[in-house]
């Protein structure tokens, strides 16, 4: 039987530094599936790997917490970490927890962002990739496809993707209320922290063409502007930039204003008064307030977003309700269909073994022959088994039809072939790992 | 007959501003799609009762006060239309709309002559007084983006946004005051912005000619090039002023707040020469009316 489960950890569970050492692991993910595709049971995976998670989904045909324990004994050897080190940031989701949490991701629910609209294209990235390499089988196919369907469902019937909620979506669409368009629009990011690179990928992602990065230390605006595809400048150099971008979002930790009223008031000039929009996220403030006085130079800084996003975050958790409404209704069809599955190698058995017999029988009688011995042969068999195979299938239906296909193959001695059931999965919960504790977080959302 | 198609622009103006007042007050896509097909269908009855005038009259239709408001009233929702479809700003179109069913209003309770008279028949009157009321109504027009563009800035600095709508599990529809930039209600300032110049541009020459087309006419009717009248003053002082603006907003770069208070301020004035001067005027423009 096989078991489908998913284990790693994300930014709900882990800090910044244990993910990157278990992104290293990972990276290049094609070199890592191969590794994990080695280890004993192990049939299929699929590595997601992002700057907030690291999470392996996987197919075993064996218990799921000794392929658990498997995994993560490698990765604590590649790692140099300590299982025990580790352990507390790992969560585990077997079954229909499995499935849940897989759909969940993929609709951006469990995102930082929630409603971020990047977390789709990277879990298909991951899925293609895994694809080419060669470890995704029907049962992995088939669970990811639903996840798409169920994302996509989440994103058109739901709001949730449209609403700003952090301090760069905030400045985005503060922006559109100024500029006629982003695109074309240039950005200047001061300050190469946490918040800047989130800013900075976030307005990559909305159609902003230019990206610039002033920090005082150049290598690391150098670092930075290396991940968005920008270009980096020192923070002496700061006035002639601002001539040129349209959008500054400021996060640095100086305890002086970067930008004073003095400085922006000759810059205005030489921008020919094109609007300019200042996104202050930095406490204490980067931006001079006195610069709102300014002719078309507008400024807002962490409180005056509040209001934003507070709009937002009120309108994002009704999103998100029925977003998770959604995927509830979706997960109970698809565990109900895969169940429905699990009979299927014995219908088919049955009905090879009942239909064998009833040929065999009509021949030996010699009345009939060919074709027509093989139709009535099926009409035998159909309507013999027409109440076994519809109570069989009910069982599929409506819970754990185990115990009944098991009965129904001693009875009629059946000999099963499991692997016939190219497509269904062992959905019912394990226990809890006992070697890896699984820290599960609560599924609320960011 | 073209004075009962006026009157039927009337209500046709009236059922538009009502839906206008109605959809600012309960915004909503379908309600965005209904007033701009009213805006639409009232411009085509108002082109048709334009129309009908000419052919009655056989001259450019300015024979009184009853044809230059609506001629007036006409270009300027026209000019609306265009920049509301070409500038994606409907909102002109609609703020556009009370102000035009007003003029129309009046319009259609004033007074027609049956035939037009013979100072009419100049081509140099026709096209003095034609390029003027285009040039006005782009002016016009620029007030309104002026005015939708003080609101938007006013609204920003002041840090409102309206709240978003829409029920949980359904998409949101539009909100705030028209659907064109999705969850911007007012249109962005750099698209007012861009619009504003559009029509300065447009409005402008065609300005410069209806006063140059006026001069000519001075000359050939009464032998001056200039009279001294108040209208011909306060348009000289609004030509300046706008001249002066054109030349700072393209060759300074002056945009923003004061560009739009001064455009307010000049659509002001030549408003007031229109309306104060124009109709009761005692002055060579009297004769005219216009």
């Amino acid at each position: 039987m096989v078991r489908f489960f998913i284990t790693g950890l994300s930014h709900h569970t882990a800090p910044l530094e244990v993910r990157e050492s278990l992104a290293k692991v990972v990276t290049p993910v094609k070199l890592a599936l191969r590794r994990f595709s080695e280890l004993e049971s192990l049939e299929q995976i699929i590595i997601i790997s992002t700057c907030n998670r690291v999470e392996l989904y996987v197919c075993c045909s064996d218990l799921a917490q000794d392929c658990v324990k498997r995994i993560w004994g490698q990765v604590s050897k590649e790692t140099g970490l300590a299982e025990e080190d580790l352990a507390p940031h790992l969560y585990t989701h077997y079954g229909p927890d499995a499935f849940s949490h897989l759909f969940r991701v993929s609709s951006s629910l469990d995102s930082m962002v929630v409603g971020e609209p990047q977390i789709l294209g990277q879990v298909k990235e991951a899925y293609q990739l895994a694809r080419n390499t060669g470890t995704v089988g029907p049962k992995l196919n088939k669970i990811f496809e639903k996840a798409f369907y169920v994302a996509k469902r989440v994103r058109t019937e739901t709001g949730i993707a449209e609403n700003a909620v952090s301090m760069s979506f905030a400045a985005v669409e503060l922006g559109k209320e100024i500029f006629d368009s982003l695109a074309g629009k240039k950005v200047l990011v001061i300050g190469a922290g946490k918040m800047s690179v989130l800013a900075a990928k976030h307005l990559r992602n909305s159609g902003i063409q230019e990206i610039r990065v002033a920090n005082r230390s150049l290598a690391r605006a150098q670092e930075l502007a290396a991940q968005v595809d920008g270009n980096a400048h020192p923070l002496s150099d700061i006035a002639e930039q601002l001539v040129d971008c349209d959008i500054v979002i400021s996060s640095t930790a100086s305890p002086e204003y970067i930008v004073d009223k003095r400085m922006m008031s000759g810059v205005v000039r030489r921008r020919r008064y094109r609007p300019i929009l200042f996104v202050d996220i930095a406490v204490p403030r980067d931006i001079d307030p006195a610069l709102d006085e300014l002719e078309n130079v507008f400024v807002y800084d962490v409180d005056d977003l509040q209001d934003v996003i507070r709009d937002n975050r009120a309108s994002r958790a009704k999103e998100a309700l029925a977003a998770e409404q959604l995927i509830a209704a979706e997960l109970e069809e698809f565990v109900k269909w895969n169940r429905a599955q699990l009979v299927v190698p014995t219908v088919k058995a049955l009905r090879q073994r009942t239909f064998k017999l009833a040929q065999e029988e009509l021949r030996r009688g010699g009345v009939l022959s060919g074709s027509k011995l093989d139709a009535t042969a099926n009409a035998v068999t159909n309507k013999l088994l027409h109440p076994v195979l519809k109570q069989l299938r009910s069982a599929g239906e409506q819970g754990d039809p185990g115990p009944f296909v098991d009965f129904t193959q001693k009875l009629f001695d059946l000999s099963v072939d499991s692997s016939d059931s190219e497509e269904s999965i062992d959905v019912e919960q394990e226990p809890a790992a006992t070697v890896v504790p699984i820290n599960k977080k609560s599924e609320s959302g960011t | 007959m073209p004075t009962a198609l006026l009157q039927l622009s009337a209500l046709v103006y009236a059922i538009g501003t009502l839906a206008v007042v109605l959809h600012i007050l309960r915004p909503s896509d379908s309600g965005a799609k209904r007033v701009m097909m009213l805006v639409v269908t009232s411009v085509i009855f108002h082109a048709l009762a334009v129309g009908g005038r000419m052919v009655e009259l056989s001259a450019f239709p300015l024979a009184d006060a009853h044809d230059a408001l609506s001629v007036f009233g006409f270009l300027l929702l026209s000019i609306s239309l265009v920049v509301a479809f070409r500038g994606g700003v409907p909102q002109v179109a609609w703020l556009a709309m009370p102000l035009v069913s007003l003029m129309v209003l009046i319009s259609s309770n004033l007074k027609s002559v049956a035939e037009a008279p013979e100072s009419l028949k100049s081509i140099w009157l026709s096209a003095h007084i034609g390029m003027a009321l285009l040039g006005d109504s782009a002016f016009v027009v620029a007030g309104i983006t002026a005015s939708v563009y003080l609101l938007q800035e006013r609204r920003i600095r002041k840090r409102k946004r309206k709240k978003s709508k829409g029920k949980p599990g359904t998409r949101r529809t539009g909100d705030g005051w028209g659907s064109n930039t999705g969850m911007t209600q007012l249109p962005a300032l750099e698209a007012l912005d861009r619009v504003n110049v559009w029509l300065f541009k447009f409005g402008f020459p065609l300005m410069t000619l209806g006063i140059i087309s006026g001069m000519v006419y001075g000359k050939v009717t009464s032998g001056d090039l200039w009279s001294w009248d108040t209208r011909n003053v306060v348009s000289a002082a609004v030509w300046v002023t706008y001249a002066a603006m054109l030349y700072a907003r393209l060759i300074i770069g002056w945009r923003g707040r004061k560009a739009a208070w001064l455009t307010i301020c000049c659509v002001i004035a030549i408003l007031m020469t229109f309306i104060g001067l124009g109709v009761t005027g005692t002055t060579v423009h009297g004769q005219e009316v216009v």
